[in-house]
Order: C-alpha cells, then sequence, then structure tokens
C-alpha cells in the first residue's frame, strides 16, 4: 500500500514536472496519470490469464 | 414572481444531473457501475466546445444547423470514446469497475480543464476560460412564446431543446427499460449475466451498447452544461461536482429515469437554495450547499432500513462477469 501510494504520488508530480518543463498546463499531469492507471489496470487481465490463439494451433 | 425564477434556475440545474443520471441508470443496469460519469461529463462538454471553437475560427457566417450539428456531434464522438475506454476495461479485460472509473475521472477532468487551458491560450485572451457566446445563443433558442405566457411560459417553456432531449431520453429509456425485450434482456444481464447468457442473451453485446449510449447521454449532459447554463463560456473547473452529484441521484431514483426526472430538480433546486435565502453569511451558504448530499446520505440510511425489493440495485452491479468461471 505504502508502495503503490508513493508510486502514484511520484508519478503525478513527475507528470507536473514534465508539464512546466515543457511549457504545458498543468492539467496534463492528470492525463498522463489517468492513461497510466489506464495501463496497469489493463495489464491486470494479462497477469492473471494466458492468452493462446486457437486458430494458429489448428493450423499446426 | 421570484418563485418562478427559482424553479427555472433548478430546472437549469438539473438537466445535466438528469442527464448523468439517465445515462448512468441505463448503465447500471447492464451490472456496470461507472464511476467514470464526472470525467465524461467534462469530455462531452470540452468535446462540444472543441467542435464549436473550430467552427467559429474557420467558418465566415455561422449556420444555425451546423453550429448546433458540430458540437452535438464531437461531444457525443467525445464521450463515446471513453465509454469505449471503460468497456474495453471492465468488459473485454474484467478490470475492476471502481478503479477503472475513478481512473477515468481523473483522465477525463484532466482533459477537459487541459483542452479548456489549451484553447484559452490560443485566443489569447487574459482570462483563463473561452468564450462561444455565438454558438451558445444557438443553442440556447428557446420557444418565442414563451415570454408571452407568464410564469407557466418561464418555468416550462423557456428552456433550450437540449433541456427537453433530456427529459424525452428519461422517459424513452425508463419506457424502454420495463416494457420492451431489450429492457427486459438488459436488467437480466444486470441481475445475473450467467442465466442471461444461458438463456442465449449476448452478454458481452449488451453490455458493451449498455455502457456505450449511457455515456454519450452523460456527455450531453456537459454540453447542455457549457453550452446552456454557462452561456457557452467554458471555465477550468467550472462543471464542479455535478458529475458526482448525478450518480447520487441514480441511487435517490432508485434506477428508474422517470423519478429521476423529479429528482433532479430537486437535487437542482437543493443546489442553488443559498442564492435564495436572503441574508446569510458565508458560513450560512457553506451548509445550505451540503443539502444534496445530506439529502443522498439520509436517503441511503432509509433505503438500506426499509429493505424493499424494487429499491434494490441490479444484484451484480459492480462484478465483472467470465464466462468459463460460472
Amino acid at each position: 500500500m505504502i508502495l503503490t501510494s508513493f508510486l502514484i504520488v511520484f508519478l503525478e508530480k513527475g507528470a507536473t514536472e514534465i508539464s512546466t518543463a515543457f511549457g504545458l498546463n498543468e492539467s496534463f499531469s492528470d492525463i498522463i496519470t489517468g492513461i497510466i492507471i489506464f495501463f496497469i489496470i489493463g495489464c491486470e487481465f494479462f497477469i492473471q490469464y494466458q492468452i493462446k490463439f486457437k486458430e494458429k494451433e489448428a493450423a499446426k | 414572481m421570484m418563485l418562478a425564477g427559482f424553479l427555472q434556475r433548478a430546472i437549469m440545474q438539473g438537466i445535466p444531473l438528469l442527464f448523468g443520471s439517465t445515462g448512468e441508470i441505463i448503465t447500471e443496469k447492464s451490472g456496470h457501475l461507472n464511476l467514470g460519469i464526472p470525467g465524461i461529463m467534462y469530455v462531452g462538454g470540452i468535446g462540444g466546445v472543441i467542435g464549436a471553437f473550430l467552427y467559429e475560427q474557420n467558418a465566415a457566417a455561422l449556420n444555425p444547423v451546423l453550429a448546433i450539428l458540430i458540437p452535438l456531434l464531437c461531444s457525443m464522438i467525445g464521450s463515446l470514446l471513453m465509454g469505449l475506454i471503460y468497456c474495453f476495461l471492465t468488459v473485454t479485460l474484467r478490470a475492476n469497475q471502481n478503479v477503472t472509473g475513478l481512473a477515468l475521472t481523473t483522465f477525463g477532468v484532466g482533459f477537459g480543464n487541459f483542452f479548456g487551458g489549451s484553447l484559452a491560450k490560443l485566443t489569447g485572451s487574459d482570462i483563463p476560460s473561452i468564450n462561444l457566446t455565438a454558438t451558445s445563443n444557438f443553442f440556447r433558442t428557446s420557444l418565442p412564446f414563451a415570454k408571452d405566457l407568464g410564469w407557466f411560459g418561464q418555468i416550462f417553456l423557456s428552456h433550450s431543446f437540449l433541456a427537453y432531449t433530456a427529459v424525452i431520453i428519461a422517459l424513452a429509456a425508463s419506457f424502454i427499460l420495463s416494457h420492451t425485450r431489450v429492457g427486459l434482456h438488459l436488467r437480466a444481464v444486470g441481475e445475473n449475466p450467467a442465466t442471461a447468457d444461458a438463456a442465449g442473451i449476448n452478454v458481452g453485446k449488451y453490455k458493451y451498447f449498455a455502457t456505450c449510449i449511457g455515456s454519450v447521454i452523460a456527455g450531453l449532459g456537459g454540453l447542455y452544461y457549457v453550452m446552456d447554463y454557462a452561456n457557452g463560456v467554458w471555465s477550468n473547473d467550472g462543471f464542479g461536482d455535478r458529475g458526482w452529484l448525478a450518480i447520487a441521484l441514480v441511487i435517490f431514483a432508485v434506477w428508474r429515469p422517470n423519478i429521476s426526472i423529479l429528482g433532479s430538480i430537486l437535487f437542482g433546486g437543493l443546489y442553488i437554495v443559498h442564492n435564495y435565502i436572503l441574508d446569510l453569511d458565508v458560513s450560512g451558504q457553506e451548509l445550505f450547499k451540503m443539502l444534496p448530499y445530506v439529502v443522498t446520505i439520509l436517503f441511503l440510511v432509509a433505503i438500506s432500513m426499509r429493505r424493499k425489493r424494487e429499491a434494490q440495485p441490479p444484484a451484480h452491479l459492480g462484478l465483472p462477469y467470465f464466462r468459463e468461471e460460472r
């Protein structure tokens, strides 16, 4: 829990740093954090399940 | 006349909530708790703003039909994409719905404020807001004879076409959910997807369609807020916490869009009642701003104590459905 909270805060601060470095709006950090969280959430599926393609096996 | 003015403002406040809660009810009926509604409403609003901004900048003279259609389409596409992100993560990848929804809210609010701020920078004005009064005037066109009908016209007929659309959508959604085969299937998917699947209903398709249609409807709420309520002025964070209020309204309306019409007007009234009570100091105002949330909490307590069978959420709300694990 401590690790994840630090991860999120570091992400957010880093994103804010990026946005100030490139002269962007400060809300840009929200977008980056959101996108990264989307990918973290999405990869949970691939941790739990393994994808096997049926068609390829049938062809062999 | 003050009461008529109050009711008119209450309805105007309530319409974004009505859009949001109708969309959320349709989504929740398919068993998906979409906490991304605030973000989707922001994206819907900024989508309309971007469309209107580009059209106002590039067109020599504004065509009324195009000036309405372009923002409307942009807003719907924006919220549809947000709905698709949510669907893909929760339906296809079976992710946790609460976390996905909250991430969607973070993303959506950031998206809205980022493009809002960037567009404001493009116009080169000092104030961090975008002014789209010309487009907003087309959106705000109301019935011409509304002013002649006194208080009745002021309360019921002085609104723009999006407000009536909201009521029509809510009534249509309520009819479809309770009186048609599609609605029955949708409710079956929300209550018990395994049984629905065994009965030959395509669960994934219903979940996708319900969530996407729900997000598009919710996105229109953001468009209504920018174009109608705020007179076409986008200011960052101006939309506030109305998205969360829309989700609270779903519980208040016990998952029925037709009750949600009255609920939204009530919530809209509670939202602005602090402006109409004379001689209030700042702390008193803040206390009155608390009212909609207090009402929701009390209603939740009452509902969970009474345990009526009709007033329960869909049984499979918030749970992912695995066909292989049933």
